[in-house]
């Protein structure tokens, strides 16, 4: 009997149970619609908003390092969709001029999503993979992303594998042109983004170098410790960015001194960068920089002719550094004119850092032979410790330049030049840089090779021209701020050497 | 009885309990599973009738996640190169396996999913793999965007398109009816799983046809009818005599091929191969239109 008043209080309690929960009357849709016909309406909406712009729209990617998984650029392609189709051109493919139309679609396999789902060159170059070890992964950029947001004048995506965001953007002009004004810009603006120091409020000074549409700044953060002592810490911030007509806009906004920015404008005028959306927060060139227009000018390089004894015998020679400009009015070296009526070495000129740079380069050509160049050389003897032997080549009477090629091979460094010049009014002079391949900086010393006509001999002597980079301006060595202390205002400059090269 | 009463009441009360819930009753007429609304191409039409409407074959050419091994990288086929390795299977094998065992055949046991890729995909060896197949269903494509690079010759053609597919048809025939196991003892000992990769040389002298079939038993039967269907008699030839000794075993596994395709499926693969090859030679000599996408 107990037994069963048990069971049947059992059968009562299990099915009470499961009455009650049959029964929640408090259930009910947040949302008018279901889950599925919402992602159905999202899809139509977003498409409807991606096909209204007439000149389509302006996307902005970040591509990441397969293996690191750290962002490597800012990359724009513009993209127009139209019937289910979209046409896309890139910064990359033919400077912006090549365009490849494709299908997309907009599914919904893992909420909303735009899926780039037929082959384009263009845009899947950072998806494409290749059989290298370092390639088998791709360039890691992503061709389908999930859809964040769409309103008609923005559009915001994540990639679905290396979960970027990429923004879309409307249109204002042809496609084509929008990025030829870009490509502009990132000449234009190249040479201000390759500032190494600026002022955020509240931290004395930071450095930013920007290599492939990255910007790297590094400062120091000082905190004060329990104890009172003050902690000196370094930071980083790497963010990469885009660069659009007017401004460069960051990956995501960042934090500096208290300001928080994304993007950022030249002032070409006040050669500085100002930040749009954050007060207070200026960059500037490094102190270092040298504009073209400071450096050129007429110069005196000076040098010692060593004798045999090795005495010194100071000479001096008038030189002028004269700009060569390229096509599109940026400066991209120097002439060095005057060491010799028949050649003149090109300093390379980088207008990111403000620095000159001398590297190997043939001079001329003193006969067919496919060694007959003339060129100017990289070779510190006592760091690479080459050995010279010695090797006459023919003779060329029309330009009246004697030369030998000697050395063993390194690095790039394949000769060593000497030459003379007819005119015997000047001083025979033979030029030697040395340096090595991997720095693009003057590594230590020129070395002037005099050759005597008299007894056939050659003699090296070391032209030492670092200081810095070598070259020093005087009144100019420290541009960045007028009135700055520490500035340079000596009207020369004494070198550790006896050897200069001084502008007049 | 008092008890038998007490259980009644119990049973009573609780179908009250239940019936006084609301009744939430579905609007059936409003499916909650939406589909994808992408717009059909006119390539995707062409599909319709060449694939989906004769023989229920799915060809998909566009990317799909899900469809897409995540641990390679690819991206998506060109429409262009899709459209031509779509014509390419239809006339080297769909319409070589109507012609020659009937159009009931090729709907019973053609593959009935196509999925393709634009690259290769790529191991971190170097390696790469032209395509696979899944459960006798799906076959993977890869290196679509290569296509037009590889139209040069049916050889090529063959290597990175078509003697997959052939291979992998084989695959689903064998599930189908298996083989006589006389096949496996043939080369029973020198069967050497993923080791082929590192003895990809002599394998004729070891009686094998290609480095691939010394994987297994089930591969080396792959390997033989399609390297056998895709390859003139003259090619077949030479591998026999390049084998040496081991002629013989080529031949002995042959013999079981030809005989199982005839006994099971009713096919001479001589005559398959004929087709094969006759066709091959046709889209070689430009005479078969691959790039329309009219329905006629």
């Amino acid at each position: 009997m107990k037994r069963n008043n048990f069971i049947s209080i059992l059968a009562v309690l299990t099915l009470s149970a499961l009455t009650l929960t049959s029964c929640l009357k408090d259930e009910k849709e947040v949302f008018d619609e279901s889950p599925s016909t919402r992602l159905q309406q999202t899809l139509e909406k977003t498409k409807t908003i991606l096909e209204s712009q007439a000149n389509g729209w302006v996307m902005y990617v970040y591509p990441k390092d397969p293996s690191t998984e750290s962002m490597l650029m800012g990359y724009i392609y513009t993209v127009k969709f139209q019937d289910s189709k979209v046409t896309a051109r890139s910064q990359r493919d033919n400077a912006g001029q090549k365009e490849e139309t494709s299908y997309y679609k907009l599914t919904n396999d893992e909420g909303p999503v735009l899926s780039f789902d037929t082959g384009n060159s263009i845009l899947h170059y950072w998806s494409t993979p290749g059989a290298s070890s370092s390639q088998y992964q791709g360039r890691g950029g992503d061709y389908e992303f999930n859809i964040l947001e769409a309103t008609n004048d923005h559009v915001t995506l994540i990639g679905k594998r290396y979960r970027c965001i990429a923004e879309l953007v409307p249109l204002q002009k042809e496609a084509s042109e929008y990025i030829a004004d870009c490509l502009a810009a990132t000449v234009a603006q190249d040479s201000y983004f390759g500032i190494t120091c600026g002022d955020v409020k509240g931290l004395a000074e930071f450095y930013v170098t920007s290599t492939y549409q990255v910007l790297w700044i590094g400062y120091n953060e000082t905190s004060v410790g329990e104890d009172g002592a003050e902690a000196v810490e370094e930071k980083e911030i790497m963010v990469p960015f885009v660069y659009l007509p007017d401004r460069i806009r960051l990956y995501e906004p960042i934090e500096l001194g208290g300001q928080k920015f994304q993007e950022l404008v030249v002032d070409p005028v006040n050669m500085t960068v100002n930040v749009l959306d954050g007060q207070g927060v200026s960059f500037g060139h490094p102190h270092s920089y040298l504009s073209a227009d400071q450096i050129e000018g007429n110069y005196t390089l000076t040098y010692n002719k060593k004798s045999a004894d090795d005495n010194e015998d100071v000479r001096t020679i008038d030189v002028s550094l004269e700009r060569i400009v390229d096509g599109e009015g940026n400066v991209t070296g120097f002439k060095m004119n005057g060491l010799n009526e028949n050649w003149a070495p090109v300093l390379s000129y980088d207008d990111w850092w403000g620095e000159l740079d001398l590297r190997i380069q043939n001079l001329g050509r003193v006969t067919t032979n496919q060694n007959g160049y003339v060129r100017l050389c990289f070779a510190d003897l006592s760091y690479f410790n080459w050995t010279l032997t010695s090797n006459t080549w023919p003779y060329s009477s029309t330009t009246n330049f004697r030369y030998n090629v000697s050395g063993t091979y390194y690095n790039n460094c394949y000769y060593t030049c000497t030459w003379d010049e007819k005119d015997a009014a000047k001083p025979t002079i033979g030029i030697n840089y040395c340096g090595y391949t991997y720095s693009s900086r003057l590594y230590n010393s020129w070395y002037l090779n005099c050759y005597s006509t008299a007894t056939g001999t050659t003699n090296r002597y070391a032209l030492d021209l670092t200081s810095g980079w070598g070259f020093n301006i005087p009144g100019t060595g420290k541009p960045a701020a007028a009135g700055e202390e520490g500035a340079e205002t000596e009207s020369s400059v004494v070198l550790p050497y006896p050897y200069s090269i001084t502008k007049k | 009885m008092k008890r038998f009463a007490k259980y009644i009441f119990t049973a009573f009360a609780a179908v009250a309990l239940m019936s006084s819930c609301e009744q939430d009753n579905p609007d059936t007429s409003i499916s909650v599973i939406t589909l994808d609304k992408v717009d059909k191409t006119p390539f995707d039409y062409w599909l319709e009738a060449n694939y989906v409407n004769p023989y229920n074959i799915q060809f998909k050419y566009r990317f799909e996640l899900n469809e897409s091994d995540v641990n390679y990288f690819t991206i998506p086929a060109k429409y262009d190169d899709a459209v031509i390795l779509a014509h390419l299977v239809k006339y080297l094998c769909i319409d070589t396996y109507d012609e020659v065992a009937g159009i009931d055949f090729t709907r019973a046991y053609f593959p009935k999913m196509f999925f393709l890729i634009g690259e290769w995909e790529y191991r971190n060896n170097g390696t790469y793999i032209l395509g696979t197949a899944e459960g006798g269903k799906k076959i993977l494509l890869a290196g679509t965007n290569y296509l037009k690079g590889y139209m040069t010759s049916a050889a090529n053609l063959n290597h990175y398109y078509i003697k997959t597919i052939h291979h992998e048809f084989t695959h689903i025939l064998n599930q189908t009816l298996s083989y006589p196991s006389d096949f496996r003892e043939i080369s029973d000992a020198d069967y050497i799983a993923d080791e082929w990769n590192n003895n990809t040389s002599g394998y004729l002298t070891r009686g094998f046809i290609t480095a691939y079939a010394q994987h297994s038993d089930r591969e080396d039967f792959a390997e033989m009818l399609s390297e056998y269907i895709t390859n003139s008699a003259e090619t077949w030839n030479t591998w026999i005599t390049n084998a040496g000794d081991a002629a013989s075993i080529i031949n002995a596994k042959l013999d079981i091929v030809r005989t199982y395709m005839k006994q099971a499926f009713n096919i001479d693969i001589d005559k398959l191969r004929a087709t094969i090859l006759r066709r091959q030679d046709e889209v070689m000599a430009g005479r078969v239109d691959l790039t329309t996408v009219e329905v006629k």
